[in-house]
């Protein structure tokens, strides 16, 4: 039973922390225990959580698809198995791994190829449908690189889907789980998509295709949603929801690797120029140009669009600012002027946008009026200069003046 | 999803594994201050949940909170392995590889002092410090899941931080 002195300290700081009351108001309040209550109140005080830590995707993944290996293989655990030992080492670790791999060639090996063919049509309910799982977790647990990753996260969540379609009427209980399991395959599979683009790889290709079997998906779920019993449909409805939010996101993603291609093309023009390479210069200044536009139909496919066009407008900005710092002069001039059409073609292109007008139509529509300003302004004027600038405002009013005057209809 | 898991269904573990994952790793995180350890502790977490979960009772405390007790014993034991080989002091919370993790773990020298402070209780005062002030779990789940009164948690709490007065007046 706790005295009153402990009573009286935990809620001390329960009003504290809860900002109630204040140490001061606390020590005012029994002044008989203050010089006992004060050093403890201070370091419970003290005694902060963690900043936010995570663990990383790709252990998060790992560790699943390890424990299920574990699980499945039933292999017998020695207690403190890892912890035993002081010197603790990654040969432990390896030795570890190796037994799981061993555990699943070992599992798959006696369940034997024609069980493993059977499986892959199972159904919830099926008697072989944890080898089928079981397999799943085998093809993640050897899909090492994250695009690997995201690829079989997205197969099984097709498969997920492809058993919900054929899901017989009396084993409806387990739509709810399947939808579960695809929405969670799903999202795992653009967090690795996701993580490719973070650390530097090419992932339009994924994502592309990511949107393609999602766009499927979608298809697959109307019509699962019309066969399905009625005390399914709640089900199928979030799923449908799931796999719409996932095709956001995955071209949400999409946008964002064609910006980091152009960024990595502008890195690129960047050491071709300093190897004094100006034809591959040139060759790379219009493959970012073609990245650019990438970008912006990518972007435009989003529910993000102003989002992301500030997104690039800052990580290409940052991007030029290293190249220029670096760029020898003669390659100067046609870097300056992809800086200058990129960030005057974002500044046009988020106006256009707050105007309601299409992203895909406002950069078209930029990319001819710069290359019909350019005239003007080339060997006459320094590019970005406040002379430039305010020719540029008047080429554009001029310009929004001749499309005032409506065209004759044809008779 | 417990019960299920607990009748021998493993995807219903795995649904248990991504729910409490991020936080048993912070858990483990914050008495280890490392990455490696820390991901392998936090594997060895949901084998041994795993394993253990026939005996898991529904105790009026969350499952995480269960987690966490194996989380907690399973740091002492790495703790105590260590220990055999180089001094508590030395091994306790060492500077490791500058991960972000580690990075974002470089709190102020005083924070530091305190953990370390922690890691000396006796393991019932360590598991109440951590599960109240760093798990944010109440009394009231603390005490169901020791099995004692919350005032007996009350008073293990106050004891607690008396040793840690000591402890660290001792250091200064």
């Amino acid at each position: 039973m706790a005295t009153k002195k402990e009573e009286i300290l935990a809620q001390c700081i329960a009003d504290v922390k809860a900002g109630r009351a204040s140490v001061k108001d606390c020590l005012a309040r029994y002044p008989h225990l203050r010089r006992e209550l004060e050093p403890l109140l201070k370091i419970a005080l003290a005694i902060e959580p963690p900043p936010e830590v995570s663990p990383s995707p790709t252990f998060k993944a790992r560790a699943r698809v390890r424990l299920l290996a574990q699980i499945h293989a039933q292999r017998p655990v020695t207690k403190g198995r890892w912890l035993r030992y002081p010197s603790w080492t990654f040969q432990e670790r390896r030795f570890s791994m190796v037994a799981i791999v061993i555990a699943i060639i070992v599992a798959l090996a006696a369940i034997g190829g024609g069980t493993v063919y059977a499986s892959l049509d199972a159904l919830p309910g099926d008697i072989l449908y944890p080898e089928k799982t079981f397999i799943e977790d085998a093809r993640l647990f050897f899909a090492f690189s994250d695009e690997a990753k995201a690829g079989t996260y997205l197969a099984i969540a097709g498969t997920r889907l492809d058993e919900l379609s054929r899901l017989p009427g009396e084993r409806s209980r387990f739509v709810e789980g399947l939808v579960e399991e695809y929405r969670y395959n799903l999202e795992r599979g653009l967090d690795f998509a996701e993580q490719r683009i973070e650390q530097g790889g090419n992932a339009s290709g994924l994502l592309a295709r990511f949107q393609e079997r999602l766009a499927h998906h979608q298809e697959v779920l109307q019509t699962v949603y019309e066969q399905v019993p009625e005390e399914a449909q709640p089900a199928i409805e979030h799923a449908i929801n799931v796999s719409g939010q996932g095709l956001e996101r995955a071209n949400r993603l999409r946008a964002r690797a064609h910006l980091e291609n152009a960024a990595r093309r502008m890195n690129q023009v960047s050491e071709m120029a300093q190897a004094g390479r100006m034809d591959e210069v040139i060759e790379l200044l219009g493959e970012y140009d073609e990245g650019l536009a990438s970008f912006v139909e990518a972007a435009s496919e989003t529910g993000d669009v102003e989002v992301l066009l500030e997104l690039a407008r800052e990580r290409l900005a940052l991007v030029f600012v290293d190249v220029l710092a670096i760029v020898p002069d003669e390659a100067r001039s046609a870097i300056e002027d992809a800086r200058l059409k990129t960030m005057k073609g974002f500044d046009e292109a988020t106006e256009a946008v707050g105007r309601g007008q299409d992203l895909n139509d406002a950069w078209e529509e930029f990319e001819v009026e710069w290359e019909e300003f350019r005239p003007q302004w080339e060997g006459e004027m320094e590019p970005g200069s406040e002379e430039w600038q305010d020719a540029w405002e008047e080429f554009k009013t001029e310009r929004g003046r001749s499309q005032l005057v409506p065209t004759p209809p044809i008779p | 999803m417990i019960e299920q898991a607990a009748k021998g269904d493993p995807q219903s573990f795995a649904r248990l594994y991504d729910l409490h994952v991020d936080r048993v790793y912070r858990h483990v995180f914050y008495r280890v201050s490392s990455v490696g350890v820390a991901e392998d502790l936090t594997q060895e977490v949901f084998l041994k949940g795993w394993q253990a979960l026939h005996r898991y009772k529904r105790t009026g405390s969350p499952f995480v909170a269960w987690l966490l007790t194996i989380a907690h014993n399973l740091v002492i034991d790495y703790y105590r392995a260590r220990k055999r080989e180089t001094s508590l002091e030395a091994s306790i919370l060492p500077p490791d590889s500058a991960t972000t993790p580690q990075q974002i773990a470089e709190v102020r020298w005083e924070q530091r002092e305190l953990e370390r402070a922690i890691m000396q209780l006796r393991p019932e005062q360590q598991l109440v410090i951590v599960l109240r002030f760093i798990d944010g779990f109440e009394y009231s789940e603390i005490a169901a899941l020791l099995r004692k009164s919350e005032g007996a948690v009350r008073v293990i709490q106050h004891r607690a931080l008396k040793e840690l007065r000591r402890i660290l007046g001792k250091r200064r």
